[in-house]
């Protein structure tokens, strides 16, 4: 279709005017043509929060069933504006700038033909307002007219009772048609829900085209696969409703539908793996049994081994230091499938919100313990942590409990998902541990105080993070946060990346003393 | 009834439709070794009517045809010898006094022709509802057609791509069916794009064809959909879409073609017939259109349920106007209807113009009320809504030929689209 329309193109803005009214001069009034008739689109936004849960294995998904999180609150409107004119004559038949005189023009057309309603009995209105304008003029050489974008963000996160009725155009152009889909809230606007890039903006208007021509649903571009649910269905003329139940419906399916495309069995296994690689609950909470381990060698020579050049024996720093972090960590693994399995069998611990606060509360938890001087581990500390994996995998099973899977292949699943918790533990132990130890038994005071910043920073993280799941935080604070702990799994790699640095460097400046050089080289392998 | 425009010499016409098999694939070179023995044919048919012209040589054109299929070679095939041969092979005559037998035979005959991985494109399950329903408005590039198209065929495919075509439909019918193919081209030549090519039209079947059995013939591309749905024997020629840029006569190869120009003014004299009183009554107030209503299927699998009902359905009765007028609406339905074989279509025409049917068959329009029933204005729209029937034309603007508007128009049974066979 483009080809078609380049010998159209028109590079400068004025030669387009010029054109544009030669175009009004030989048509009239209603004059510039879209062709084909392009339908709108209505795009409800499923929050991002579960988006990041399923692409990233992220924050246990628990939000998944928090309610809130998971509401609509907000979609986007897109109209062609040669229609928009048809539809009412007042408005604009071209609209080259999105003035503030057309946003009051257009915000006053919106007003009277979007609403949202309680309920289906249309007793209550649930107020909205209009939280984004763009204005697409760059299809115009394609499709002879602008598009019109706007987001509607309603006063309160739409109940699965709410009815919209959404009679933009069809209220006068019988034969227009208004595309309804739902896709992820795209996180390029910060986190903004409302925001819609450029690129997914033209993105779905084409592949709303391309569904108002045919009826293959296969979606070209992987792109829009990802964004979009493929639940979709047409407003028209009469019909004019769309019931929130429906939408949520949708919003349900998919996600079961995502989680159950992207992990076949073995699939499972990654799965476990992204859980903790890119999970900042779980990320900061395996941190937080790392941090104090070093320690616990301290004393037994650990010291005067590096001193001397030499990686320490296994007596030094295996039993005292690696088999306690291992049980430690299989305790916390064996909680997290057992409360799996458990959940798998139908049993859930405690209620959903009730882990989301619970997992956050032993990061918090954990954290402190930290900054306690001289916390060997005890019996008491592993008993601790099978508790809080208990918690973390309660967490998690929600999402499981999402897909639909029984039996055998529950199992399966199951097992792969923990073997990859398991081994990504090991490789953040095998990657994070040498250098701490190092750190520790050459700059005891310089671990110490890296120790107690990243204790405090997590305490603090952790503590946000109740007080978010509590929902006692507001929005933009809650974004902020959510951004944050985002950020944490690159962080932490950023951060371990300038702690090797830092070693490389410090080991250079201290050329050991009382040994050849060739060992000296040796003791920087680690 | 394409061809109204009498300026169109009946040399050319003659021309183009004996050589109606090969004239896609290379109208030009086809046309000029082949003009000295049309012009002979064309001495037959002498008479100056649009009418008798394209019936005359729409006769030949099937006769043509055979010949063509029976290996007699006759002179205007010589460019193709290749076609010749290979149809020698398979000699098709499907000549038969039962027009349901006729058709399944043309049909049968170009699926024998298909190598495995044609047919298996080009064939589909009748039961494929979703499949069924797909076909569209919009250029090929837009939305993938189902089947295989006239570009992918050889030589003698093609020919009998195009003889099931005008078997398919009436004279009349396969007159427009070319001249949509011809726009398409015109387009292409007129800068519009290489997606723009009467290579660019689809042929599909839905079941096995047979007089004695359900079936569905699936034509398409731009501007084109036929859906001919045949139930033991049975014909339904809805949904029907079509539509040409330009609307007006155009001339490709020194050929004058005008596919849609007579339907646009059949339709428009029932308008221009009325007077102001009866003309605000058919002006469907407070609605606008930018298309046609009850537009593709989009493979929905199901009738379409957007017809006008309760006040959006309002217009003239049709029973309320004078015999004349009445006569026009007819002559207007006509264009739509009888671009299909009468054996089809006669028992639609007298459902769709009984009495009782008109009692309840509103004609209306819609555009700017100021400037009245004007083609040259886009978004003016005219439709002649029927208990059954139910015709559509909607003014575009102009795509590629920017400074003139054009039709897409949709012809539909309400009840008996596919045959109500989904």
């Amino acid at each position: 279709m483009a080809t078609v329309f380049k010998m159209y193109a028109i590079q400068s803005v004025g030669r387009q005017l010029v054109l544009l009214c030669s175009w009004l001069a030989a048509f009239g009034i209603s004059a510039v043509a879209a062709h084909p008739a392009l339908p709108s689109q209505l795009v409800f936004f499923s929050p991002s929060a579960e988006q990041r849960a399923l692409d990233a294995g992220a924050s246990d998904a628990g939000a998944l069933d928090a309610g809130e999180k998971k509401a609509i609150q907000s979609f986007s409107l897109t109209m062609p504006v040669d229609q928009l004119h048809l539809a009412e004559l007042s408005l604009p038949v071209t609209l080259p700038e999105l003035t503030d005189d057309a946003r009051a023009h257009y915000r006053d057309y919106l007003r009277q033909h979007v609403k949202i309603y309680r309920s289906a009995e249309r007793q209550q209105v649930i107020d909205w307002s209009i939280s984004g304008w763009q204005l697409d003029t760059t299809l115009r050489e394609t499709f002879g007219t602008e598009l019109i974008a706007v987001t509607i963000r309603a006063v309160e996160p739409l109940p699965s009772t709410a009815l919209l009725d959404v009679d933009t155009l069809v209220h006068r152009v019988v034969n227009h048609r208004t595309l309804v889909t739902l896709a992820y809230a795209t996180s390029t606007g910060g986190g903004n829900e409302g925001q819609i890039s450029r690129h997914d903006f033209q993105q779905r208007y084409q592949a709303a085209l391309a569904h108002d021509g045919a009826a293959s649903g296969q979606n070209d571009s992987a792109h829009a696969a990802e964004m979009e649910s493929g639940w979709e269905f047409w407003l028209r003329r009469k019909y004019t409703e769309i019931p929130m139940a429906q939408v949520y419906q949708a919003q349900q399916d998919w996600l079961a539908d995502r989680a159950t495309s992207r992990r076949s069995n073995l699939g499972y296994l990654g799965y476990g793996f992204e859980h903790i690689a890119f999970g900042p609950d779980h990320l900061m909470f395996m941190l937080c049994l790392l941090l104090p381990a070093p320690l616990w060698g301290m004393g037994l020579g650990l010291s005067t081994a590096w001193s001397a050049g030499r990686v320490p024996s296994w007596r030094r720093w295996g039993t005292p230091v690696l088999k306690p972090l291992a049980i430690q960590v299989s305790c916390f693994t064996l909680g997290h499938m057992t409360s799996l399995l458990l959940a798998a069998a139908g049993w859930m611990l405690m209620p959903v919100v009730w882990v989301e606060i619970g997992v956050a509360l032993t990061i918090l938890l954990t954290a402190l313990s930290v900054l306690k001087p001289n916390s060997k581990p005890g019996a008491l500390t592993f008993a601790l942590t099978l508790l809080f994996g208990l918690i973390h995998g309660s967490a998690f099973a929600e999402i499981l409990h999402q897909l639909n899977r029984q039996g055998w292949d529950l199992l399966w699943s199951l097992l792969a998902f923990n073997l990859g918790v398991e081994l990504m533990q090991l490789l953040l132990v095998v990657a994070l541990l040498p250098p701490l130890l190092w750190l520790a038994s050459r700059h005891t005071r310089v671990f110490l105080r890296l120790q107690t910043v990243l204790a405090v920073a997590l305490a603090a993280i952790a503590s946000g993070w109740i007080v978010q799941r509590l929902e006692w935080l507001p929005m933009t604070v809650s974004d902020a946060l959510d951004r944050l702990s985002d950020g944490l799994p690159v962080a932490l790699a950023c951060g371990w990346l300038l702690l090797l640095l830092v070693i490389w460097a410090l080991s250079l400046r201290q050329p050991p003393q009382l040994v050849i050089n060739t060992d000296s080289l040796k003791a920087k392998q680690p | 009834m394409a061809l109204a425009n009498l300026d169109i010499k009946p040399a050319l016409l003659a021309l183009a439709l004996t050589t109606s098999p090969l004239f896609l694939s290379g109208c030009g070179s086809d046309s000029s070794s082949s003009s000295d023995s049309t012009s002979e044919t064309t001495s037959d048919s002498s008479t100056d009517s649009s009418t008798d012209t394209s019936s005359d040589t729409s006769s030949d054109t099937s006769s043509d045809t055979s010949t063509d299929t029976s290996s007699d070679s006759s002179s205007d095939s010589s460019s193709d010898s290749s076609t010749d041969s290979s149809d020698s092979t398979t000699t098709v005559d499907c000549s038969s006094d039962d027009y349901a037998t006729e058709l399944a035979c043309a049909a049968n005959a170009l699926l024998d022709s298909l190598d495995s991985s044609q047919l298996a494109t080009m064939q589909y399950d009748f039961s494929d509802s979703e499949a069924r329903t797909v076909w569209s408005n919009l250029p090929t590039g837009n939305v993938q057609r189902n089947g295989v198209k006239l570009g992918d065929m050889t030589t003698a495919q093609k020919a009998l791509a195009m003889n099931l075509a005008s078997v398919a439909l009436s004279d009349a019918g396969y007159l427009d069916f070319q001249g949509i193919l011809a726009a398409d081209d015109y387009l292409q030549e007129q800068g519009g794009g290489s997606d723009y090519s009467s290579d660019n039209y689809y042929f599909a079947v839905f079941g096995t064809p047979s007089a004695s059995d359900q079936w569905q013939l699936q034509i398409g591309g731009h501007h084109l959909a036929y859906n001919l749905t045949y139930l033991y024997g049975e014909g339904y020629p809805v949904p029907n879409h079509f539509a040409s840029e330009p609307k007006e006569s155009f001339v490709l190869n020194s050929e004058t073609w005008a596919p849609i120009e007579d339907e646009g003014n059949a339709m428009v004299a029932v308008f221009d017939s009325l007077s102001s009183t009866e003309l605000s009554t058919a002006y469907l107030s407070g609605q606008s259109f930018s298309d046609v209503l009850v537009g593709p299927d989009n493979g929905s699998g199901t009738l379409p349920t957007d017809y006008p009902s309760g006040s959006d359905r309002t217009g003239l009765l049709v029973s309320y106007m004078s015999d004349a007028q009445q006569a026009l609406v007819v002559a207007a339905i006509e264009q739509w209807v009888r671009d299909f074989p009468a054996d089809v279509v006669d028992s639609l025409m007298e459902t769709y113009t009984s009495d009782a049917a008109f009692a309840d068959t509103y004609v209306a329009w819609a555009g700017s009320e100021s400037a009245g029933v004007d083609i040259d204005n886009t978004s003016t729209y005219m439709r002649i809504d029927g208990p059954r029937l139910w015709i559509e034309v909607a003014v575009q603007g102009g795509i590629v030929i920017r400074s003139e508007t054009h039709y897409h128009t949709m012809y539909r049974d309400k009840t008996m689209d596919y045959g109500n066979s989904l």
